[in-house]
């Protein structure tokens, strides 16, 4: 891949030529692969080659972002300049600025980001994968008639960032992910339908194309049979997916930005207790086989390990630079940036700490309440806590699962769940993407049904 | 993992940035029209003979159609928070989608640059999915055809002086700060975009789009010492600056400022089954999840979709006619052309409660034997088209809001919504509401906290007992999602009372047992 540190570097300095008091330059690039496989035959191959620069100057307090796709030269030169007349519509706002120059710079632990093998694998073997894990699905229960399409995606992405107090970096990065996509019918006619994936920076991460197709299978049959049930408040363990989904909802609720806008419940709780004494959470871009991890941030800095919650406690807010400055705070290096945006806090790999209950005990302890595998819709509103969105799961009744429930409502508070947390499980993996959480027990929530 | 299609509105949903034409006026200042005499020219700097060149290529190794999608983006944003301009932001995306296509398989690649190198390969890697590897020489040339022309613009946003658009930004800041003491926080965006589109196919077809975008925003914190709760009100379409004839900057501001406080004094809501009423315009989120995506033709053709082999059965009560229609002048959803070169039209799905067809591609409808109805649509270049909606609504029925409330004595009306998903093979979908009350002995009473609606589409559409006679469509942004693509969209819908739907509330009604 071509190296742009110095387009960057160059850009930046021709910006502080032309009058930015303060400038930097993104630039990411990538390379794709994709197919689709849907019963056998290739649905889709698709092969993408895909580049942006970002510019961002400050003038006179005041702040303006351009980008393109375009880099020839004259094109660039020509964005430059027009940076510099946009930002002369722009106010002043004294928490402008680059991160702090001492905190710039690139950690220098061992990273696994990158791996030669993904580069090397053919199309075919992409194709083979694909049509592997599809079979090994539709095998597991006749029941199984359909499929929704198996895709292969791997990706080789480049970040390249300059800024104008001296930070030029530049790394690497590979993905891979496989995912199967399944049908199942019912006797009477009902469809249902589920998937797996596996995803992760290294190939030999990833779980085997068979194992992700059977547990496809095994997912979209055990959906069948789902029915309603009546509005109810019972105990809910709440499986990995579902619970990292908490997790991301606590870490926009301590992110900076959002707390100096006063729009989140977790305005001045530092240092409270928000959540159980068995919940942690932790951002850690410098994990060393972690799927998100990072050297430095989108503004530069280099990347730690950031405690979010420490046994229920908020222990601090996540900001970038800007947050940093509104709450007279230090960046926690947790700057997301595309080429296209100027940087907002985002998380890295993120998850809830193991606990010490295996999910099969969490379940035998349930008398009667719901094992929640699913949430979805927009129904959660991040200034108060408050949700309620649509859900699917299980029923357990004496310790045991008994039937899939659908077109149920889940509904209450995050804080109020998380406070309600009575097991951790010891189920915690990365394997499913860059926020994870093990399965967790709430004593009760409201579900809603007929 | 589970794929929802869904859909969403407000900040998600500004199809990226925008900006000023300050900066257009500067890179095109010969260009003050919205339509430069060729696309392919002044962009892309392009000939016809090119295209050929690459169509050829496409299908070097056998494939049966191929098109190029070429696309050139300039988008502006600029944001005003604490009663300051916060940022400005411009961007230009370019580059060419390179299809090939054999039955219902696709080779896709893509590039942003826009050499004939470049392009030459991208058609390589995508002829691939041919894969009998029979060079058949096959000599292509495009000619011109007519598009609509839907969006007339008076004024595009993108050429408009910055000054001008701050005064709208600020008129609606004020109002909302004006509307009550309890609002705190007020922030106000403007986002616009053109995109210039230049298409061409292996049928000889082609064809130049510029379509405008634009999306003025506010919302608003409200705080009353004990919670804080927000509101948001946007508008837009495919419009310019001459929407403010219209509709007033400031009576955004104090619709989303409203809504805020309206939320401040909401109370829990319960759990269950419950009467709805469906206010006008904005509840047609439940018919872009119950009907919209269950009838888009890729899912049938494969028997993915509940409605999958329904086509001349009853899928709905005899009060419901559902139509697809891309064709109403400057609203958010309107194509004058589809992204594959098909026209749109207007497409009855269902014609009092009868399934009459789907909404297709070029692929899905070569698979069903049909005609395609202009419903092939792409985020943009770099993906390729499928079927998807444009502006779908519910035509209006013969009963007047007051009467449907009038057989309400117990229930929910819901007003304004955030979002919705739908399963399109079980059909469960979820819709969000943003704005929701209670409705007791036929009045609309006490507001109610943002609740979720949970159903089964063709079971919800079933139970549609009356239909109003007041049909509207949204001026919001609604963006959908399907296959990782966002499009806009419109739609509309009458006042609707559905007889039960479940609602997900916090407070339990009667203990049950499950």
């Amino acid at each position: 891949m071509q190296d742009y540190r110095n387009l960057a570097a160059e850009l930046v300095s021709a910006l502080k030529k032309q009058g930015a008091d303060a400038a930097d330059v993104y630039i990411v690039s990538s390379v794709g692969f994709n197919t689709t496989v849907r019963l056998g035959k290739i649905e889709r191959l698709q092969q993408s080659i895909s580049k942006g620069l970002g510019l961002r100057v400050i003038k006179d307090g005041a702040m303006a972002n351009t980008f393109t796709t375009d880099f020839a030269d004259r094109a660039v030169q020509d964005l430059a300049r027009e940076t510099l007349e946009i930002v002369k519509v722009s106010n002043a706002d004294k928490s402008n600025g680059l991160a702090p120059k001492e905190m710039l710079g690139t950690y220098d632990g061992k990273l696994l980001m990158f791996d030669e093998a993904i580069g090397k694998l053919s199309p075919e073997k992409k194709i083979e994968m694909a049509r592997t894990a599809e079979a090994a699905g539709m095998k597991i229960d006749k029941r199984i008639t359909n499929g929704r399409g198996t895709s292969w995606n791997d990706s080789r992405t480049q970040v390249t960032l300059s800024n104008s107090d001296g930070f030029t970096g530049q790394y690497q990065t590979t993905s891979a992910s496989l995912s199967v996509g399944l049908l199942a019918e019912d006797e009477d006619g009902t469809k249902q339908t589920d998937g797996w994936y596996t995803f992760g920076r290294y190939l030999n991460k990833l779980d085997s194309p068979t194992a992700v197709g059977e547990e496809a299978g095994r997912r979209v049959v055990r959906r069948l049979g789902g029915r309603k049930i009546k509005s109810i408040s019972v105990p809910v363990v709440v499986d990995p997916q579902v619970a990292s989904g908490l997790a991301n909802i606590v870490f926009g609720a301590a992110s900076g930005s959002r707390v100096f806008r006063r729009s989140t419940f977790l305005v001045d709780k530092v240092g409270q207790q928000v959540a159980s004494p068995l919940i942690t959470i932790i951002d850690d871009a410098t994990m060393t086989d972690g799927v998100a991890s990072r050297p430095f941030d989108g503004e530069g800095i280099r990347t730690s390990q950031v405690v979010v919650l420490e046994k229920g406690v908020l222990k601090r807010y996540l900001c970038d630079a800007y947050a940093a400055k509104r709450l007279n705070l230090k960046p926690t290096g947790n700057a997301a940036r595309g080429y296209q945006s100027t940087p907002g806090v985002g998380s890295s790999n993120l998850y809830i700490k193991n606990g010490d209950t295996s999910p099969a005990d969490m379940i035998k302890s349930v008398k009667s309440g719901l094992f929640l595998t699913e949430m979805f819709g927009s129904g959660m509103n991040s200034v108060t806590g408050d949700f309620s969105q649509g859900a699917t799961g299980f029923w357990i009744e004496n310790g045991e699962i008994t039937h899939p429930v659908q077109e149920i409502t889940i509904a209450g508070n995050v804080m109020k769940a998380l406070s309600n947390v009575k097991a951790v499980g010891n189920d915690l993996n990365f394997k499913l993407g860059s926020t994870a959480s093990p399965t967790l027990l709430i004593s009760e929530m409201t579900v809603g049904g007929e | 993992m589970k794929r929802r299609e869904f859909i969403t509105k407000g900040s998600l949903a500004l199809a990226a940035v925008a900006a000023s034409d300050l900066w257009l006026g500067r890179a095109f200042a010969a260009e003050p029209t919205m339509t430069p005499a060729s696309i392919l020219d002044t962009y892309f700097r392009l000939a016809k003979a090119d295209l050929s060149k690459v169509l050829s290529a496409t299908l070097a190794k056998g494939a049966e159609f191929a098109d190029l999608f070429f696309e050139y983006r300039i988008s502006s944003n600029m944001s005003f928070e604490e009663d300051i301009v916060k940022s400005a932001q411009r961007g230009i995306v370019q580059g060419v989608g390179v299809r090939a296509v054999k039955g219902d398989q696709i080779g896709f690649a893509f590039t942003e640059d826009l050499s004939l190198p470049s392009m030459l390969e991208a058609a390589g890697a995508a002829a691939a999915i041919a894969a009998d590897n029979v060079a058949k020489a096959r000599v292509v040339g495009v000619s011109d055809i007519k598009v609509k022309n839907l969006y007339p613009i008076a004024e595009l946003a993108t050429s408009t002086e910055l000054t001008k658009k701050l005064g709208f930004i600020k008129e609606a800041n004020a109002a909302a700060k004006a509307h009550d003491s309890k609002i705190v926080r007020v922030s106000v965006g403007f986002n616009d975009e053109v995109k210039h589109v230049a298409y061409a196919n292996s049928d000889g077809l082609f064809w130049e789009d510029s379509q405008p975008l634009f999306m003025f925003t506010t919302s608003c914190i409200a705080e009353d010492g004990k919670t804080r709760e927000t509101g948001y009100k946007g508008g837009g379409g495919r419009i310019g600056m001459e929407y403010f004839n219209k509709t007033k900057a400031a009576e955004i501001g104090k619709e989303a400022a409203r809504i805020a406080l309206v939320n401040l004094s909401a109370q829990e809501a319960e759990a269950g089954a419950q009467t709805v009423v469906l206010g006008p315009a904005e509840s047609a989120v439940l018919l872009h999840e119950a009907v919209g995506h269950g009838l888009e033709a890729d899912f049938n053709y494969k028997k993915l979709s509940n409605y999958s082999g329904r086509v001349g059965q009853k899928v709905a009560s005899d009060q419901c006619t559902v139509v697809d229609e891309g064709l109403f002048a400057n609203m958010r959803g309107t194509i004058n052309v589809d992204d594959e070169g098909n026209t749109p039209q207007s497409t009855t799905l269902i014609e009092n409660g009868k399934l009459l067809g789907y909404m297709n591609d070029r692929i899905s409808a070569k698979q069903l034997g049909v005609k395609p109805s202009g419903n092939g649509r792409r985020q943009a270049y770099n993906h390729p088209p499928m079927p998807r909606m444009t502006n779908t609504y519910l035509r209006a029925g013969k009963y007047s809001a007051d009467e449907i409330l009038k057989t309400v004595k117990d229930g929910i009306y819901a007003k304004g919504f955030t979002g919705g998903n739908v399963d399109i093979t079980k059909g469960d979908f979820t819709f969000s509401c943003s704005e929701c009350y209670k409705i007791e002995d036929g009045k609309i009473t006490t507001p109610l906290k943002g609740v979720t609606l949970v159903g089964n589409g063709p079971d919800v559409m079933t139970k549609v007992t009356m239909v109003g006679n007041d049909l509207k469509f949204t001026d919001g942004g609604w963006t959908c999602g399907k296959n990782g693509q966002m499009v806009p969209v419109g739609m509309g819908t009458p006042t609707v009372k559905v007889s039960d739907i479940t609602v997900g509330g916090t407070k339990v009604k009667s203990q049950g047992k499950a």
